[in-house]
Protein backbone atom coordinates (compact mmCIF):
# COMPACT_ATOMS: atom_id res chain seq x y z
CA UNK A 1 0.00 0.00 0.00
CA UNK A 2 1.49 3.33 -0.95
CA UNK A 3 2.34 5.93 1.66
CA UNK A 4 -0.12 8.27 0.01
CA UNK A 5 -2.97 5.85 0.50
CA UNK A 6 -1.98 5.12 4.07
CA UNK A 7 -1.84 8.80 4.79
CA UNK A 8 -5.21 9.39 3.23
CA UNK A 9 -6.70 6.62 5.33
CA UNK A 10 -5.40 7.96 8.61
CA UNK A 11 -6.10 11.60 7.91
CA UNK A 12 -9.61 10.84 6.88
CA UNK A 13 -10.63 9.43 10.20
CA UNK A 14 -8.45 11.62 12.31
CA UNK A 15 -10.03 14.98 11.78
CA UNK A 16 -13.76 14.58 11.56
CA UNK A 17 -15.62 15.31 14.73
CA UNK A 18 -18.57 12.93 14.55
CA UNK A 19 -18.25 11.56 18.03
CA UNK A 20 -17.11 14.80 19.55
CA UNK A 21 -19.48 17.24 21.23
CA UNK A 22 -18.00 20.28 19.47
CA UNK A 23 -19.52 20.99 16.09
CA UNK A 24 -17.27 21.89 13.19
CA UNK A 25 -18.43 25.53 13.23
CA UNK A 26 -17.88 25.96 16.97
CA UNK A 27 -14.43 24.42 16.59
CA UNK A 28 -13.66 26.90 13.83
CA UNK A 29 -14.82 29.93 15.82
CA UNK A 30 -13.23 29.12 19.15
CA UNK A 31 -10.20 27.18 18.02
CA UNK A 32 -9.14 28.49 14.63
CA UNK A 33 -5.66 26.97 14.81
CA UNK A 34 -6.93 23.51 15.75
CA UNK A 35 -9.56 23.75 13.01
CA UNK A 36 -6.95 24.80 10.47
CA UNK A 37 -4.68 21.99 11.64
CA UNK A 38 -7.47 19.47 11.22
CA UNK A 39 -8.22 20.81 7.74
CA UNK A 40 -4.54 20.57 6.79
CA UNK A 41 -4.34 16.98 7.99
CA UNK A 42 -7.53 16.19 6.12
CA UNK A 43 -5.94 17.66 2.99
CA UNK A 44 -2.82 15.56 3.42
CA UNK A 45 -0.60 18.49 4.45
CA UNK A 46 0.61 16.70 7.52
CA UNK A 47 3.52 18.96 8.44
CA UNK A 48 1.27 22.01 8.32
CA UNK A 49 -1.38 20.13 10.25
CA UNK A 50 1.05 19.13 12.96
CA UNK A 51 2.41 22.68 13.27
CA UNK A 52 -1.03 24.28 13.44
CA UNK A 53 -2.39 21.73 15.88
CA UNK A 54 0.57 22.14 18.21
CA UNK A 55 0.16 25.92 18.06
CA UNK A 56 -3.52 25.56 18.78
CA UNK A 57 -2.91 23.35 21.78
CA UNK A 58 -0.47 25.93 23.16
CA UNK A 59 -2.46 29.08 22.54
CA UNK A 60 -6.15 28.16 22.49
CA UNK A 61 -8.45 27.24 25.30
CA UNK A 62 -9.57 23.68 24.79
CA UNK A 63 -11.71 21.28 26.74
CA UNK A 64 -10.14 17.98 27.78
CA UNK A 65 -12.17 16.19 25.15
CA UNK A 66 -11.05 18.52 22.39
CA UNK A 67 -7.45 18.23 23.60
CA UNK A 68 -7.76 14.47 23.34
CA UNK A 69 -9.14 14.83 19.79
CA UNK A 70 -6.32 17.15 18.79
CA UNK A 71 -3.71 14.77 20.18
CA UNK A 72 -5.36 11.94 18.27
CA UNK A 73 -5.04 14.09 15.15
CA UNK A 74 -1.35 14.57 15.84
CA UNK A 75 -1.04 10.82 16.25
CA UNK A 76 -2.75 10.30 12.89
CA UNK A 77 -0.64 12.91 11.13
CA UNK A 78 2.62 11.45 12.38
CA UNK A 79 1.53 7.94 11.45
CA UNK A 80 0.59 9.15 8.00
CA UNK A 81 3.97 10.85 7.79
CA UNK A 82 5.64 7.50 8.39
CA UNK A 83 6.63 8.24 11.98
CA UNK A 84 4.68 5.65 13.97
CA UNK A 85 6.88 5.90 17.07
CA UNK A 86 6.09 9.60 17.42
CA UNK A 87 2.46 8.86 16.64
CA UNK A 88 2.22 6.32 19.46
CA UNK A 89 3.21 8.94 22.03
CA UNK A 90 0.44 11.32 20.95
CA UNK A 91 -2.14 8.55 20.92
CA UNK A 92 -1.14 7.52 24.43
CA UNK A 93 -1.50 11.14 25.59
CA UNK A 94 -4.88 11.36 23.90
CA UNK A 95 -6.13 8.21 25.59
CA UNK A 96 -4.80 9.30 28.96
CA UNK A 97 -7.19 12.25 28.72
CA UNK A 98 -10.15 10.45 27.18
CA UNK A 99 -10.12 6.68 27.34
CA UNK A 100 -13.31 6.57 25.24
CA UNK A 101 -11.68 8.26 22.22
CA UNK A 102 -12.12 5.54 19.63
CA UNK A 103 -10.21 7.57 17.01
CA UNK A 104 -7.13 7.49 19.20
CA UNK A 105 -7.43 3.71 19.53
CA UNK A 106 -7.94 3.40 15.81
CA UNK A 107 -5.03 5.71 14.98
CA UNK A 108 -2.80 3.86 17.41
CA UNK A 109 -3.84 0.57 15.83
CA UNK A 110 -2.71 1.99 12.51
CA UNK A 111 0.61 3.10 13.99
CA UNK A 112 1.14 -0.39 15.40
CA UNK A 113 0.21 -1.82 12.02
CA UNK A 114 2.94 0.30 10.43
CA UNK A 115 5.39 -1.15 12.94
CA UNK A 116 4.11 -4.67 12.15
CA UNK A 117 3.04 -5.04 15.80
CA UNK A 118 -0.16 -6.81 14.86
CA UNK A 119 -1.13 -8.13 18.30
CA UNK A 120 -1.08 -4.61 19.70
CA UNK A 121 -2.87 -3.32 16.63
CA UNK A 122 -5.58 -5.98 17.07
CA UNK A 123 -6.08 -5.09 20.72
CA UNK A 124 -6.49 -1.40 19.88
CA UNK A 125 -8.85 -1.98 17.00
CA UNK A 126 -10.98 -4.17 19.27
CA UNK A 127 -11.08 -1.32 21.78
CA UNK A 128 -12.09 1.12 19.03
CA UNK A 129 -14.71 -1.30 17.76
CA UNK A 130 -16.22 -1.69 21.22
CA UNK A 131 -16.85 2.06 21.28
CA UNK A 132 -17.67 2.68 17.61
CA UNK A 133 -18.55 -0.67 16.05
CA UNK A 134 -19.99 0.83 12.89
CA UNK A 135 -17.17 3.24 12.09
CA UNK A 136 -15.92 2.51 8.56
CA UNK A 137 -12.39 3.47 9.54
CA UNK A 138 -12.36 0.82 12.26
CA UNK A 139 -13.49 -1.81 9.79
CA UNK A 140 -10.82 -0.69 7.32
CA UNK A 141 -8.00 -0.94 9.84
CA UNK A 142 -9.29 -4.26 11.12
CA UNK A 143 -9.30 -5.53 7.53
CA UNK A 144 -5.71 -4.41 7.05
CA UNK A 145 -4.71 -6.23 10.24
CA UNK A 146 -6.61 -9.37 9.25
CA UNK A 147 -4.86 -9.34 5.90
CA UNK A 148 -1.53 -9.53 7.71
CA UNK A 149 -2.30 -11.97 10.51
CA UNK A 150 -4.79 -14.45 9.10
CA UNK A 151 -3.53 -17.45 7.16
CA UNK A 152 -6.11 -18.66 4.65
CA UNK A 153 -6.45 -22.30 3.70
CA UNK A 154 -8.87 -24.01 1.36
CA UNK A 155 -9.56 -27.70 1.82
CA UNK A 156 -11.02 -29.50 -1.12
CA UNK A 157 -12.96 -32.76 -1.08
CA UNK A 158 -14.09 -34.59 -4.17
CA UNK A 159 -17.54 -36.15 -4.37
CA UNK A 160 -17.51 -38.62 -7.18
CA UNK B 1 -29.51 -41.80 -47.14
CA UNK B 2 -30.47 -45.44 -47.29
CA UNK B 3 -33.67 -46.62 -45.70
CA UNK B 4 -31.76 -48.79 -43.27
CA UNK B 5 -29.53 -45.93 -42.23
CA UNK B 6 -32.48 -43.56 -41.87
CA UNK B 7 -34.32 -46.08 -39.75
CA UNK B 8 -31.28 -46.52 -37.53
CA UNK B 9 -30.82 -42.77 -37.21
CA UNK B 10 -34.46 -42.30 -36.24
CA UNK B 11 -34.08 -45.02 -33.67
CA UNK B 12 -31.10 -43.24 -32.15
CA UNK B 13 -33.01 -39.97 -32.24
CA UNK B 14 -35.94 -41.58 -30.48
CA UNK B 15 -33.63 -42.90 -27.81
CA UNK B 16 -32.00 -39.51 -27.38
CA UNK B 17 -35.33 -37.78 -27.09
CA UNK B 18 -36.17 -40.11 -24.25
CA UNK B 19 -33.09 -39.09 -22.36
CA UNK B 20 -33.04 -36.35 -19.77
CA UNK B 21 -32.79 -33.12 -21.68
CA UNK B 22 -30.74 -30.16 -20.75
CA UNK B 23 -32.14 -26.85 -21.81
CA UNK B 24 -29.95 -25.27 -24.45
CA UNK B 25 -30.59 -21.62 -23.74
CA UNK B 26 -30.11 -21.24 -20.00
CA UNK B 27 -33.77 -22.00 -19.45
CA UNK B 28 -34.69 -24.26 -16.58
CA UNK B 29 -33.80 -27.93 -16.73
CA UNK B 30 -36.40 -30.26 -18.23
CA UNK B 31 -36.55 -33.07 -15.71
CA UNK B 32 -38.36 -35.82 -17.64
CA UNK B 33 -35.94 -38.53 -18.65
CA UNK B 34 -33.28 -40.87 -17.35
CA UNK B 35 -30.40 -39.52 -15.32
CA UNK B 36 -27.13 -40.78 -13.97
CA UNK B 37 -26.85 -39.24 -10.52
CA UNK B 38 -24.50 -38.74 -7.63
CA UNK B 39 -25.70 -38.29 -4.07
CA UNK B 40 -23.36 -37.10 -1.35
CA UNK B 41 -23.73 -36.67 2.37
CA UNK B 42 -22.05 -37.32 5.66
CA UNK B 43 -22.32 -41.06 5.08
CA UNK B 44 -20.43 -40.83 1.81
CA UNK B 45 -21.18 -40.75 -1.88
CA UNK B 46 -23.50 -42.94 -3.87
CA UNK B 47 -24.27 -43.20 -7.54
CA UNK B 48 -27.66 -44.21 -8.88
CA UNK B 49 -29.90 -43.93 -11.89
CA UNK B 50 -33.03 -41.85 -11.73
CA UNK B 51 -35.99 -41.81 -14.05
CA UNK B 52 -38.53 -39.02 -13.96
CA UNK B 53 -41.52 -39.74 -16.16
CA UNK B 54 -44.00 -37.38 -17.78
CA UNK B 55 -46.76 -38.86 -15.58
CA UNK B 56 -44.76 -37.60 -12.54
CA UNK B 57 -43.65 -41.05 -11.46
CA UNK B 58 -40.10 -41.47 -10.25
CA UNK B 59 -37.92 -44.56 -10.25
CA UNK B 60 -34.46 -45.10 -8.84
CA UNK B 61 -31.91 -47.82 -9.43
CA UNK B 62 -28.89 -48.01 -7.18
CA UNK B 63 -25.99 -50.33 -7.84
CA UNK B 64 -27.66 -53.57 -6.77
CA UNK B 65 -30.94 -52.73 -8.48
CA UNK B 66 -29.23 -51.63 -11.68
CA UNK B 67 -27.26 -54.89 -11.59
CA UNK B 68 -30.54 -56.77 -11.45
CA UNK B 69 -31.96 -54.56 -14.18
CA UNK B 70 -34.84 -53.29 -12.05
CA UNK B 71 -36.12 -49.91 -10.94
CA UNK B 72 -37.44 -49.07 -7.48
CA UNK B 73 -40.40 -46.71 -7.46
CA UNK B 74 -40.27 -43.51 -5.40
CA UNK B 75 -42.90 -40.88 -4.64
CA UNK B 76 -44.19 -38.73 -7.47
CA UNK B 77 -42.28 -35.61 -8.47
CA UNK B 78 -43.89 -32.21 -8.47
CA UNK B 79 -42.91 -28.67 -9.32
CA UNK B 80 -43.26 -26.04 -6.66
CA UNK B 81 -42.02 -22.44 -6.77
CA UNK B 82 -39.14 -23.06 -9.15
CA UNK B 83 -38.22 -26.29 -7.46
CA UNK B 84 -38.79 -29.94 -8.15
CA UNK B 85 -39.40 -32.30 -5.27
CA UNK B 86 -39.82 -36.01 -4.76
CA UNK B 87 -39.55 -38.32 -1.77
CA UNK B 88 -37.72 -41.56 -1.18
CA UNK B 89 -40.01 -42.68 1.61
CA UNK B 90 -38.25 -46.00 2.18
CA UNK B 91 -35.11 -44.11 3.21
CA UNK B 92 -36.87 -41.08 4.66
CA UNK B 93 -35.34 -38.62 2.21
CA UNK B 94 -36.75 -35.63 0.41
CA UNK B 95 -34.95 -34.62 -2.78
CA UNK B 96 -35.22 -31.03 -3.92
CA UNK B 97 -33.87 -29.73 -7.23
CA UNK B 98 -33.61 -26.12 -8.28
CA UNK B 99 -35.08 -25.93 -11.74
CA UNK B 100 -33.01 -22.84 -12.50
CA UNK B 101 -29.93 -25.04 -12.64
CA UNK B 102 -28.85 -26.17 -16.08
CA UNK B 103 -28.61 -29.78 -14.91
CA UNK B 104 -30.84 -31.74 -12.56
CA UNK B 105 -29.81 -31.62 -8.92
CA UNK B 106 -29.92 -29.83 -5.63
CA UNK B 107 -30.10 -30.94 -2.05
CA UNK B 108 -31.67 -33.78 -0.09
CA UNK B 109 -32.78 -33.97 3.51
CA UNK B 110 -33.20 -37.03 5.68
CA UNK B 111 -34.39 -37.34 9.25
CA UNK B 112 -30.92 -36.98 10.71
CA UNK B 113 -28.74 -36.04 7.78
CA UNK B 114 -28.64 -34.32 4.45
CA UNK B 115 -26.49 -33.53 1.48
CA UNK B 116 -26.62 -32.83 -2.21
CA UNK B 117 -27.25 -34.61 -5.46
CA UNK B 118 -26.41 -33.95 -9.07
CA UNK B 119 -27.32 -35.70 -12.30
CA UNK B 120 -26.13 -36.01 -15.89
CA UNK B 121 -28.54 -36.82 -18.66
CA UNK B 122 -28.41 -40.52 -19.48
CA UNK B 123 -29.62 -42.38 -22.53
CA UNK B 124 -32.83 -44.29 -21.91
CA UNK B 125 -32.47 -48.03 -22.53
CA UNK B 126 -34.68 -49.37 -25.29
CA UNK B 127 -36.32 -51.91 -23.00
CA UNK B 128 -37.07 -49.40 -20.26
CA UNK B 129 -34.63 -51.06 -17.88
CA UNK B 130 -31.99 -49.03 -16.03
CA UNK B 131 -28.88 -48.20 -18.06
CA UNK B 132 -25.95 -50.63 -17.87
CA UNK B 133 -24.65 -50.95 -14.34
CA UNK B 134 -21.06 -50.28 -15.40
CA UNK B 135 -22.06 -46.66 -15.87
CA UNK B 136 -22.34 -46.42 -12.08
CA UNK B 137 -18.88 -47.85 -11.63
CA UNK B 138 -16.90 -45.50 -13.84
CA UNK B 139 -14.11 -43.92 -11.84
CA UNK B 140 -13.20 -40.31 -12.38
CA UNK B 141 -9.53 -39.52 -11.95
CA UNK B 142 -8.66 -35.86 -11.48
CA UNK B 143 -5.97 -34.56 -13.81
CA UNK B 144 -5.89 -30.94 -12.68
CA UNK B 145 -7.29 -29.95 -9.31
CA UNK B 146 -7.32 -26.16 -9.14
CA UNK B 147 -7.70 -24.68 -5.70
CA UNK B 148 -9.78 -21.54 -5.19
CA UNK B 149 -8.14 -18.29 -4.25
CA UNK B 150 -9.25 -17.16 -0.83
CA UNK B 151 -11.06 -13.88 -1.55
CA UNK B 152 -9.17 -10.92 -0.12
CA UNK B 153 -12.44 -9.38 1.01
CA UNK B 154 -13.18 -12.51 3.03
CA UNK B 155 -9.76 -12.38 4.69
CA UNK B 156 -10.25 -8.74 5.57
CA UNK B 157 -13.64 -9.49 7.08
CA UNK B 158 -12.35 -12.70 8.70
CA UNK B 159 -14.96 -14.75 6.92
CA UNK B 160 -14.77 -18.53 6.78
CA UNK B 161 -17.16 -20.71 4.88
CA UNK B 162 -17.95 -23.71 2.77
CA UNK B 163 -19.17 -24.26 -0.75
CA UNK B 164 -20.13 -27.25 -2.83
CA UNK B 165 -19.97 -27.13 -6.59
CA UNK B 166 -21.45 -29.79 -8.81
CA UNK B 167 -20.79 -30.21 -12.49
CA UNK B 168 -20.74 -32.62 -15.40
CA UNK B 169 -17.57 -34.47 -16.39
CA UNK B 170 -17.52 -35.35 -20.06
CA UNK B 171 -15.83 -38.51 -21.30
CA UNK B 172 -12.95 -36.36 -22.50
CA UNK B 173 -12.35 -35.24 -18.93
CA UNK B 174 -13.65 -31.72 -19.50
CA UNK B 175 -15.80 -30.12 -16.84
CA UNK B 176 -19.05 -28.57 -18.02
CA UNK B 177 -21.71 -26.39 -16.46
CA UNK B 178 -20.40 -26.02 -12.89
CA UNK B 179 -22.94 -24.71 -10.40
CA UNK B 180 -22.65 -23.82 -6.74
CA UNK B 181 -25.31 -25.79 -4.91
CA UNK B 182 -24.28 -24.96 -1.35
CA UNK B 183 -22.62 -21.80 -0.13
CA UNK B 184 -22.40 -20.28 3.31
CA UNK B 185 -21.53 -16.89 1.83
CA UNK B 186 -21.79 -15.41 -1.64
CA UNK B 187 -18.22 -14.14 -1.41
CA UNK B 188 -16.96 -17.71 -1.96
CA UNK B 189 -19.08 -18.42 -5.05
CA UNK B 190 -16.86 -16.87 -7.68
CA UNK B 191 -13.53 -18.41 -6.59
CA UNK B 192 -15.28 -21.77 -6.29
CA UNK B 193 -16.56 -21.63 -9.85
CA UNK B 194 -13.22 -20.36 -11.14
CA UNK B 195 -11.39 -23.25 -9.49
CA UNK B 196 -13.78 -25.83 -10.84
CA UNK B 197 -13.64 -24.34 -14.32
CA UNK B 198 -9.84 -24.53 -14.24
CA UNK B 199 -9.89 -28.22 -13.27
CA UNK B 200 -10.24 -31.29 -15.41
CA UNK B 201 -10.28 -35.08 -15.24
CA UNK B 202 -8.49 -37.76 -17.14
CA UNK B 203 -10.33 -38.98 -20.19
CA UNK B 204 -12.59 -41.87 -19.26
CA UNK B 205 -14.94 -42.32 -22.22
CA UNK B 206 -16.10 -40.87 -25.48
CA UNK B 207 -17.04 -37.26 -25.99
CA UNK B 208 -20.76 -37.94 -25.57
CA UNK B 209 -20.40 -39.67 -22.21
CA UNK B 210 -21.17 -37.61 -19.12
CA UNK B 211 -21.05 -38.19 -15.39
CA UNK B 212 -22.00 -35.95 -12.48
CA UNK B 213 -19.42 -34.98 -9.88
CA UNK B 214 -19.19 -32.53 -7.01
CA UNK B 215 -16.46 -30.90 -4.97
CA UNK B 216 -16.70 -29.28 -1.59
CA UNK B 217 -14.43 -26.46 -0.52
CA UNK B 218 -13.84 -25.40 3.06
CA UNK B 219 -12.44 -21.89 3.47
CA UNK B 220 -10.70 -21.46 6.81
CA UNK B 221 -8.52 -18.83 8.45
CA UNK B 222 -5.83 -19.55 10.97
CA UNK B 223 -3.15 -17.61 12.75
CA UNK B 224 0.53 -18.29 13.15
CA UNK B 225 0.23 -18.39 16.91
Amino acid sequence: MSRFLLGALVAFFAVTGGAQPESRSVLGERNPLLAAGADAIRAGRYDDGIRLTLQGLESETVSPRLRSAALANLCAAHAANGAPDTALGFCAESLAIDERNWRAYSNRAFAYWLKEMYAEASADIEAASAIAPEAPQVRQIRGMINEKILRPTVTMETRE
Amino acid sequence: MSVAYRSGALGVLALLLGAGEVAANDAEVRPVGVWSCLMYGEAGNQRFFLELAADNSVRMARLAEAGDGVWRPLGAWRRQRGRLEFADEANGRLFVARLAFTDLGGTWRGIRDGGGWWCAAETRAADGAPPPVHRLLESLVPAIMASPNYPLGAIREAKEGRTVSCFIVMGTGEIRRPEVIESTDEIFRRPTLEAVAASRYRSWGDENAALPACRSFTFELGTDG
